[in-house]
């Protein structure tokens, strides 16, 4: 009754249930598993890309259990984005399952989503903010969790930490609850043994929302990349997008603005989708010696495939390695990881080189 | 933006925004005393050149400006390159329009004069009348300049309505860089004439539009057109896409249910570096036998 | 003391290759065995034979294990190292070509391009979705030919007009062939285009965008043709190097990574496993919803290795180099 599906956003998929929750709805959410996949390619057609297979995939699954709401971002660019709303809806209506999808964003202030479920106002309010609190928390688990991972001692350690942190972020219900474990996931994170010593590359993650996001996706890149040593940073967080979406004056340099005056050399349009974002993040690691980039994007992806000439203009300029990455379906897991090793190498010789010795 | 004024040559890539103003950049530059030269059309050679050089996931039409480029940087002292927002009000164009300027300067540093057709912000007119200002002309040979360039292809687009073969039987429907490039469409229509169809062009107006579902400024006009066709008269629509387009793989779904409405065949001939169009024949001739065959069912039933 | 060697194994798609050399980097042995299907019997053959063809008085004393199937081989013969094939590949033709710019290296199904500058690789890239700049187009096209692949080599640089075969698809490439074929072009003038489409494949498919400077070394599985050879110092315009043991350079890279990387105590399990019964079993990894099929790697029903899992945490760990 009253369930509703959320897309999968990665780690992030915690704070969206706990909106639906303040809103009265039940959340659905579920990682994207090889049943998923199959689901939604089945379904779809072939020229369209990873993401809205996906999109599809969890819904058709909900569905299939029961689930009589779905909820999805209403783009606005001219992005593909923007019409995968009515098309999944067509797709759910075509196959019989009785699901209706809700748009989110550019649908005034009392969204469709907002009138449907009428939660309380105090009640929703403090919900969201709860959901807020989640969220930015997150951030702070996702970013200890780049620093240690490649100098821990013990294998492992800091994905079981991770996980059981998330575990118990989920169940949390109240903010209370949220703060105890804010400073207990601090307090993990500090016991897990690390090697100080250790030098470690430091790559940065642009590109594709979705793919940087959903680990299933991106063959859980980060730790692949924290198992080789790598200190990851992965451009996208979702605290810092949504400051630019309601208080874009108080994002200082992450804000779109701040991006265009960043791109402006080589981009000087926002393109679609985090294109611009992608660029300008770029160009931010090469300032900041970062060791590398890697671009993620669903293949065919309109607005990430037309900026990388650009990327390897920003490549070649700041004398910083782009790895490119296209992901599909069909996404060879041994192919990706023999690139990702041969890259990884490349960059420590190219310090050995360089001489550049730089312990952050 | 500093542009200089000292362009003697300008050249203008015969792809994209070429087909979809067609006679308006000539004009606009010739009326500013500039020589234009344009590239070749596309041939085999560029296709070539184009698939050696272009980002592998790009369509092809994206791969093509690449080569059209590449073939004229050395004969000219600029590339005109305008960035495409949007070419009808209330809508936008292809994201990948958006980046050409900036694509276009990585393989011709400071060669690449630009400005933005934005149709929600400013009107074309004005637009190209800023530009040319900015180039260094006085106000009234900019909005001379402006006027005689978009009057050009309304003129070009009325001529081509008033050329229209009534009778026709067959549609053909694609984005106006794949239309009216020769080497793209040529062996559809050498193929139909070879079989003696008539058959028609849909024709790009980039008329005011209502703000509808679709956004995408040639997608929603092609919809329109194909929501106009009368299934008495047409017997079949065709349409050519380019392998990787991603707004086609979006609309192709809503042109085949609006065809299916009205019960008017349909067929989707896809393009890319590799094929061009070869193989095309079979394909066409078997679409128009079905279509002749299932129409002597009708009559005869 | 027994003298101290070192062993690298190269484990492709296609083939297995395994190579010694001493601590003078001299090879004292190298091997090319197909694999067909059965990696770990092929491995095994391979020790055998390397067995019986060192001296006896040296000893292994570092092993590095590289290609696709580093993980699981790297278990069964015990490796101190697993590399990546594309630095393995590198190491090994810095070493015998220190001035050397480009790496064209072409496998069974994987094809790769490898650009050094000043003895250090700065960029690479793959094949990544599409067969056609790989040796199974060439395998594919010739077995439709009914000629052998040896056949093909000597029959292609014969060739005076090589025919152009369109088509990056395998499958559009034969039709175009057979086409060919029945219109009448010599054979010889046809084997010489596929080679050409092949290389053109390669070239796009893989080398798009990079930046091919001379020495330019031409090694893997299908270096050893010699219509590949030619079409690629006609398309590029340049000589094509095709180094010693050009055949077993990924092999060869990793002895020399063995040899390198002072290991002190060698985790290789010894000749006598050529002789163990060695399987192979899986299980679903339940710990996350990834649901990895991990491989466990048995032998005598003892698990020596694991890999498969996404995540990285069932491999055996290695030391870094």
């Amino acid at each position: 009754m009253n369930k509703i599906a959320i897309p999968n956003m990665g780690n992030y998929s915690i704070a969206f249930a706990a909106i639906a929750d303040a809103m009265g709805a039940t959340p659905w959410i579920s990682p994207t598993t090889p049943e998923i996949v199959k689901l939604g390619y089945e379904v779809s057609p072939d020229s369209l890309c990873l993401p809205f297979k996906i999109f599809i995939g969890h819904f058709i699954k909900a569905a299939e259990e029961g689930v009589e709401y779905a909820v999805m971002v209403n783009g606005n660019g001219p992005c593909r984005l923007t019409y995968y709303r009515q098309l999944l809806q067509k797709i759910l209506d075509e196959r019989g399952l009785k699901m209706h999808i809700f748009g989110l964003g550019d649908t005034g202030i009392k969204p469709p989503i907002i009138k449907h479920y009428d939660p309380p106002f105090f009640k929703f309010w403090r919900g969201a903010l709860w959901a807020l609190q989640k969220m930015f928390l997150i951030d702070e688990i996702e970013k200890l969790a780049w620093k240690t991972r490649p100098r821990e001692i013990k294998k492992g350690e800091t994905s079981t930490v991770t996980n059981q942190c998330l575990l118990e972020l989920e169940a949390a219900k109240t903010g209370i609850e949220i703060s105890i474990l804010k400073s207990k996931i601090f307090e993990r994170f500090t016991a897990i043994n690390i090697n100080t010593d250790k030098k470690v590359l430091k790559v940065a993650l642009v590109g594709e929302a979705s793919v940087l996001r959903d680990k299933y996706l991106n063959h859980s890149m980060e730790e692949l990349l924290g198992g080789l040593g790598v200190e990851v940073v992965n451009y996208f967080l979702l605290g810092v997008e949504l400051k630019n979406i309601f208080f874009p004056h108080l994002s200082g340099k992450h804000s779109k603005k701040h991006m265009l005056e960043i791109a402006k050399p080589y981009l000087q349009t926002k393109v679609g989708g985090h294109a611009l974002d992608s660029i300008a993040h770029s160009i931010i690691c090469g300032e900041d010696s970062y060791d590398g980039v890697i671009h993620l994007c669903p293949s065919g992806c309109m607005p990430e495939i037309s900026i990388r000439p650009i990327l390897r203009k920003v490549s070649s300029d700041y004398d910083l390695p782009v790895l490119e990455c296209s992901f599909d379906e069909h996404t060879s897991h041994v192919g990706l990881v023999t690139r990702l090793e041969a890259y990884i190498d490349m960059l420590y010789d190219r310090r050995k080189k360089n001489g550049k010795e730089h312990n952050t | 933006m500093a542009q200089k004024m000292t362009i003697k040559k300008v050249g203008i890539p015969k792809s994209l925004y070429y087909f979809f103003y067609p006679d308006l950049w000539k004009t606009f530059f010739e009326t500013l005393e500039i020589e234009v030269i344009l590239s070749e059309s596309t041939s085999r050679k560029t296709i070539e050149l184009a698939s050696s050089v272009a980002e592998s996931e790009n369509c092809l039409p994206i791969k093509l400006f690449d080569a059209h480029i590449l073939e004229l940087i050395d004969k000219v002292d600029v590339l005109f390159v305008p960035r495409i927002i949007s070419t009808i009000k209330k809508h936008c164009s292809c994201p990948k329009l958006s980046v050409l300027p900036d694509v276009a300067r990585i393989l011709a540093p400071g060669k690449v004069i630009t400005f933005e057709i934005n149709e929600n912000k400013i009107k074309l007119i004005s637009s190209l009348q800023k530009f040319a200002q900015e180039l260094g002309f006085s106000n009234s040979i900019a909005k001379k300049a402006a006027n005689r360039a978009v009057n050009a292809t309304k003129k070009h687009t009325e001529e081509k309505e008033q050329s229209k073969k009534t009778e026709a039987s067959f549609f053909i429907v694609s984005h106006p860089y794949n239309l009216y490039d020769d080497y793209i469409t040529g062996p559809v229509i050498k193929k139909l004439k070879k079989m003696n169809i008539s058959y028609e062009i849909i024709e790009f107006k980039k008329e005011k539009r209502k703000k509808d579902a679709i956004r995408w400024d040639t997608c929603g006009e092609m919809n329109d057109n194909l929501f106009q066709l009368d299934p008495e008269k047409c017997k079949g629509v065709i349409q050519i896409s380019s392998f990787n387009c991603g707004c086609d793989s979006v609309m192709l779904e809503t042109s085949r249910s609006v065809l299916k409405e009205k019960s008017i065949p349909f067929i989707v001939l896809i393009i890319d570096e590799h094929s061009a169009l070869a193989g095309v024949d079979t394909r066409l001739e078997a679409f128009i036998d079905s279509v002749r065959w299932k129409n002597e069912q009708n009559c005869n039933s | 003391m027994k003298k101290k060697v070192y062993l690298g194994v190269d484990v492709g798609s296609i083939s297995i290759n395994l190579l010694v050399i001493d601590s003078n980097d001299t090879v004292l042995f190298d091997s090319y065995i197909r694999g067909q299907g059965n990696p770990i019997a092929a491995v095994q053959k391979g020790l055998k034979e390397l067995e019986q063809n060192i001296p006896d008085d040296v000893e292994i004393s570092g092993v590095c294990v590289t290609g696709s199937g580093r993980s699981l081989i790297g278990a069964v013969v015990g490796a101190d190292i697993i590399k990546n094939e594309i630095m393995a590949h590198a190491r090994a033709a810095i070493h015998l070509h220190p001035d050397v710019q480009t790496i064209l290296e072409i496998g069974g199904q994987d094809s790769k391009v490898t650009i050094i500058r000043d003895g250090v690789v700065v960029d690479f890239a793959m094949n990544l979705v599409c067969a056609a700049g790989t040796g199974s187009f060439l395998d594919s096209q010739a077995k439709r030919l009914d000629i052998s692949i040896d056949e093909l080599s000597n029959k292609s640089v014969l060739s005076e007009n090589p025919t152009d075969i369109a088509g990056r698809c395998t499958v559009f490439a034969e039709s175009d062939m057979i086409h060919k074929q029945q219109v009448g072009h010599k054979q010889e003038d046809i084997l010489m285009g596929l080679c050409h489409a092949m290389v053109r494949n390669y070239l796009s498919n893989v080398c798009r965008g990079k930046e091919i400077k001379t020495p330019i070394l031409l090694q893997g599985g299908i270096s050893a043709n010699k219509g590949i050879g030619r079409a690629f110092s006609e398309a590029l315009k340049a000589d094509i190097t095709i180094p010693q043991y050009n055949m077993v350079m990924g092999a060869f890279g990793a002895a020399l990574i063995a040899k390198n990387a002072t290991i002190k105590q060698t985790r290789f399990r010894g000749f006598d496993i050529a002789d163990h019964s060695i399987a192979t079993g899986s299980f679903k990894c339940k710990d996350c919803s990834n649901l990895c099929e991990v491989i466990e790697i048995l032998d005598s029903n003892e698990v020596i290795g694991r890999s498969g899992g996404r995540c990285g945490k069932w491999e055996n760990s290695y030391e870094t180099t």
